[in-house]
């Protein structure tokens, strides 16, 4: 577990995690809607990290904790 | 195009490693790379932010340089007090020329220096009462200054002292904001982590003093982060933010006061300059604050543009028109510079080893003169700033993370480039080999080389070292006689 | 705006209306105290009120003038010949060590660190001292590694011998390889602690149990030994005179080559430097001279006890006097004369001193700076009819506060003296706002007193004299010679031309001072 930061771009969801000064483009997640939101979010690196589902930020940035279930890190 | 082609480079790399021991050897491999602009992610074929390998000559610096040095020395009305052994407070003073507005050792602090000068008995029964005394000491002879940060040098960690209360308690006592650093030398693997840990202190001890209190700005106000001021280098940006409409409400921390700190939460945006040092606390006052930031490079004139465009597109008409008319005021000013100094050093090869940013940030400003940089390389730097680097960078270029002293001789002897730019600890050696060099950290006691009127200096200043006579009299004549001679035989 | 024709920098650059606006502008968002108030605070600092506050400090130092002991023992291990400073620590420290000595010597400075990070804090920095060892002699091809330690190290009790004999047991590092090492903890005496710890390291190393064929006289020679000295013309003076005296001597530690290498278009990392077997040989001298004799005891203690030196109770070689006594004391150690040559520079000291009397006599100074620099800047201040006031030595001893006391009490010219034992540059600021002396010698550390009581008006300030280490800020002054008479003979001409300059200073004014503007002074 590790705690990220989820930002929108014009281009959607960004993922950082300042630990490891990961940075990338977040190019799926499981529940996108505003009653359920996370899941297993996948990212333009290949990685995938999981957080746990809940009600959808009221705004972005957002950090929140994450877990990692495969990729590069 | 550098002078090397691909298989040359990675052939000089191997030819390097070559001369390590082989744990040394697999670990400096993944540190120095052959640029390749198609990849998309530094991480795949560069290694950086890792320990530095024992009894190699890292250039690198500790967290307390990060913080004491980076964040904390430039504020000018927050006294940083060296809280441990004399060394770090003594070697720490004045290097990196943090310049200021004020009256030092009265309301302004950056040149003076403050320590705890820990002996013996403090490290066996504690530091915290000499923390705690030397605080209403500082208070009884410094009463103008607005507040105090404590940079804990490695033995505080240590020893467990704790100076989290200490501050607390002298806080309440004074009335001042005096924010605890746990910069200890031994944390982290370099400068970074003390950027980081300063970003952390500032963030949990003064940027929310004023929540709920704050007015509402104007809608032109702005916040500069991560320029530092050496040589001037903020004012010469704060100036072109100004002229162009925005309100610069705080610098960050080059001539910063604590209350810009604390008025930051008001900015619409904030500008972010060294991203290696500062985007902690950009991110975090984007999610507080709902404040956006935006990375910018005021190095040269074609990056200077860009970034007035960019941050005036924040903004309404206004300001846009505020952009356009700042770069057509600097712009026959920026050619009449580059005429003078382009032909001077046009072609001329560069390799830059800096902290964290510059390697990067000044690429565009050097080919701006018509110079091109074949090798970049970062002390302290990230993952992150290696993927912004191999996109500034051309293809077959060289890249190279926490390069040792023989590295970057080698490397130099080998690309043989027209100037180096870097750093105090490597500017000899290079003067010796006979190697234009530059200092990029501290201008070489020049600057600013931010902005339009630093521009000119910089472009001033790589001309009179690249041409100055000196490097062409390294032999004498008899020696001459003996090269050609030698040349002739052969 | 800059234009082509004149490029300007910092200054004058942001004396330009535009900026001057932008500094007032920017006040708006400072909420900084009104100016009145911080020209009340400033007056207020330079009272006796404040000085008295402010020497009641007790656990804050302010603009220290001393560093701390692993910089005087990176020092020492550079002059030996095809040495590897290695410091076992955090690398910050060494990072600082060089840059301090570029700044100094602007020269490359080749320090190596094992970089202790915080596991190695955790589980101590064994693994650091041998992969760094490993590495070390692999890449920088040295005869030699000194080592010696920062506080990381220190504090959480590192057994460094034991780490080294591991080393080489494990074969990380051959185990003939000389690896001296010395303990210099930062928060224990200063830098010129530190240079005495690696010295006393590094003899003990070579010569420690390897005694028996060894005894005073056997070799000849006298040895010399430097402590902290960063001038290189006193290592070279000093050299001058053995070889014109016809002495035969060994200088243990000799940085002068390496600190001092000439631009060839190659790098070279060594040169120069007492060689090991001269360290060997050591013991065999017939005496050995200490140079800096209040700030090496450790040294001295050993090389009385292990090599049977009777080491000659002497003060630094700076001055007339000093450096007769030390000139004598060769001489009879070795049967050697005193040349002519070197009584002919004593006789043009003497008569540069004669030439300049009337510029110096009776002119207060204030000085600062390591302990036996100072005592020997003193001494011959005196010898010139100088008046010291404020004695500052911010790294001061108790051996060094009772000679100073004595010779001060011995010189008519000793009596506006004062010392300040342990103080520092924010002391010696108080000093001089409410006893004005007419100079101070020291470093480059100085010159923030110089702009501070400038600032308080043109009749209050105090011109600084760059004499000392560290001096940041005038190039090539590491060049010089203090020592010896040749030594006198810079220090005479650097604070004659000062007292002539600052004259200068006061009598240009056309038409109102320049009275006293003279052409021939």
């Amino acid at each position: 577990m590790a705690n990220i930061m989820i930002r929108k771009s014009d281009k959607g969801y960004v993922f950082y995690m300042p630990k490891r000064d990961i940075e990338d483009s977040i190019v799926s997640m499981e529940f996108d809607s505003p009653e359920k939101w996370g899941g297993e979010i996948k990212l333009g690196n290949g990685g995938i990290y999981y957080i746990e589902p809940q009600v959808a930020p009221e705004r972005l940035p957002y950090s929140v904790r994450a877990k990692r279930i495969d990729g590069v890190e | 195009m550098g002078l090397l082609n691909r298989e040359e480079a990675e052939a000089l790399i191997q030819e390097v490693l070559e001369v390590y021991p082989e744990k040394a050897k697999k670990d400096r491999a993944k540190h120095l790379m052959v640029n390749d602009k198609t990849i998309t992610q530094s991480k795949k074929c560069i290694t950086s932010n890792r320990k530095s390998v024992p009894g190699v000559m890292t250039q690198r610096g500790c967290a307390y340089a990060g913080a004491r040095g980076v964040v904390w020395g430039p504020f000018k009305d927050i006294i940083a007090i060296s809280h441990g052994p004399i060394g770090c407070g003594q070697y720490s003073r004045g290097g990196r020329r943090n310049y200021f507005a004020g009256i030092s050792g009265v309301d302004s602090f950056c040149d003076v220096m403050f320590s705890s000068d820990f002996q013996e008995k403090d490290v066996v029964f504690g530091g915290d009462k000499k923390l705690a005394k030397l605080i209403d000491e500082v208070e009884g002879l410094f009463p103008l200054s607005k507040a105090l940060s404590v940079q804990s040098e490695c033995p505080i960690g240590l020893i467990g002292d704790d100076i989290e209360a200490v501050s607390k308690k002298k806080a309440a006592e004074i009335g001042k904001t005096v924010v605890p650093v746990r910069c200890e030398g031994f944390r982290g693997v370099s400068q970074s982590l003390g950027h980081h840990i300063s970003n952390d202190a500032i963030r949990d001890w003064i940027l929310p003093a004023r929540d709920g209190k704050l007015d509402e700005g104007t809608p032109y106000d702005v916040a500069i982060l991560g320029d530092y001021n050496i040589g001037g280098d903020a004012w010469a940006s704060r100036i072109l933010l100004e002229e162009m409409g925005l309100n610069v409400v705080a610098q960050w921390s080059g001539d910063g006061t604590i209350v810009e700190i604390e008025n930051t939460p008001k900015v619409k945006l904030n500008l972010l300059h060294c991203y290696r040092s500062m985007n902690y606390i950009a991110r975090h006052m984007e999610e507080k604050y709902n404040i956006p930031w935006m990375e910018y490079n005021f190095f040269g004139p074609s990056k200077i543009a860009e970034s007035l465009r960019e941050i005036a597109s924040h903004f309404d008409d206004t300001i846009k028109e505020g952009a356009e008319r700042v770069i057509a005021k600097y712009q026959p000013m920026m050619d009449a510079i580059i005429a003078k100094y382009k032909p001077r050093l046009e072609g001329k090869k560069v390799m830059l080893y800096v902290g964290g940013l510059r390697p990067r940030h000044t690429i565009g400003a050097y080919e701006d003169l018509g110079m091109e940089v074949v090798g970049a390389g970062y002390e302290f730097a990230h993952n992150d700033d290696y993927d912004r680097t191999i996109k500034e960078m051309k293809d077959a270029t060289l890249i190279y993370d926490d390069a040792t002293g023989y590295e970057l001789e080698e490397f130099v002897r080998q690309v043989k480039p027209d100037l180096v730019g870097s750093g105090i600890k490597e500017k000899y050696a290079f003067h010796k080999m006979g190697v234009p060099f530059r200092q990029m950290h501290s201008w070489d006691y020049s600057g600013p080389y931010h902005g339009y009127d630093g521009f000119a200096v910089f472009a001033r200043d790589m001309d009179m070292t690249v041409n100055n006579p000196c490097w062409s009299m390294f032999k004498a004549p008899w020696q001459q006689e003996e090269v050609e001679a030698e040349q002739k035989v052969a | 705006m800059q234009t082509t024709e004149k490029v300007k920098p910092c200054f004058p650059l942001f004396n330009e209306p535009e900026y001057q606006n932008i500094f007032e502008t920017k006040r708006a968002y400072e909420e900084r105290h009104p100016k009145e108030k911080v020209a009340e605070v400033f007056e207020w600092t330079t009272t006796k009120e404040y000085q008295d506050l402010n020497f009641k400090r007790e656990a804050l130092t302010v603009n220290a003038a001393k560093a701390c002991q692993p910089l005087g023992g990176a020092l020492c291990g550079l002059g030996f010949e095809k040495t590897m400073v290695y410091i076992h620590g955090s690398q910050g420290c060494v990072a600082y060590f060089r840059t301090y000595f570029n700044r100094h010597f602007k020269e490359p400075i080749a320090f190596i660190a094992d970089s202790m990070t915080e596991d190695a804090a955790v589980f101590g920095g064994q693994k650091n001292v041998h992969e760094g060892l490993q590495n070390a002699t692999k890449l920088y091809d040295a005869k030699m590694i000194a080592v010696c330690t920062t506080c990381i190290a220190e504090v959480i009790g590192d057994d460094l011998g034991a780490f080294i004999g591991n080393a080489k047991k494990e074969g990380y590092v051959d185990k003939d390889f000389p690896v001296p090492y010395a303990n210099t903890p930062s928060f224990v005496g200063s830098h010129v602690t530190g240079w005495d710890n690696m010295f006393e390291g590094i003899v003990k190393y070579f010569t420690n149990g390897k005694m028996e064929d060894k005894a005073p006289g056997k070799n000849g020679k006298i040895n010399i030994v430097p402590g902290f000295e960063t001038y290189l013309g006193n290592y070279r003076v000093i050299k001058r005179y053995m070889n014109e005296m016809g002495v035969d001597y060994t200088y243990l530690c000799d940085p002068d080559e390496v600190l001092d290498t000439p631009a060839t278009g190659e790098y070279e990392m060594y040169a120069g430097g007492t060689t090991i077997e001269e360290v060997q040989d050591a013991p065999n001298a017939i005496t050995t001279f200490m140079l800096q004799s209040t700030t090496l005891e450790k040294s001295k203690k050993f090389i009385e006890n292990t090599w049977n030196h009777e080491i000659p109770k002497l003060n630094i070689p700076m001055g007339v006097e000093w450096t007769d006594a030390f000139l004598m004391k060769v001489s009879e150690a070795t049967g050697k004369e005193v040349p002519a040559s070197i009584t002919k520079e004593r006789g043009r000291l003497i008569d540069m001193m004669t030439d300049s009397h009337q510029w110096l006599h009776g002119k207060k100074m204030a000085v600062f700076g390591d302990p036996d620099f100072v005592m020997g800047l003193v001494k011959f201040m005196l010898e010139l009819g100088i008046e010291p006031t404020h004695i500052v030595c911010n790294n001061s001893n108790k051996r060094w506060e009772k000679a100073m006391k004595k010779m001060l009490e011995d010189s008519p010219y000793g009596i506006h003296a004062k010392l300040y034992p342990g103080c520092d540059l924010w002391h010696l600021r108080s000093l001089c706002f409410t006893d004005k002396p007419d100079f101070i010698i020291g470093s480059s550390l100085g010159k923030f007193i110089q702009r501070d009581t400038l600032y308080k008006g043109p009749e209050f300030e105090v011109p600084l004299i760059r004499l000392g280490f560290p001096i940041f800020d005038r190039h090539h002054l590491h060049r010089m010679t203090t020592l010896g008479y040749e030594g006198g003979m810079y220090i005479l001409t650097t604070l004659t031309n000062a007292v002539l300059e600052q004259l200068d200073q006061e009598t240009k004014l056309l038409g109102k001072t320049d009275y006293n503007f003279d052409l021939i002074r």
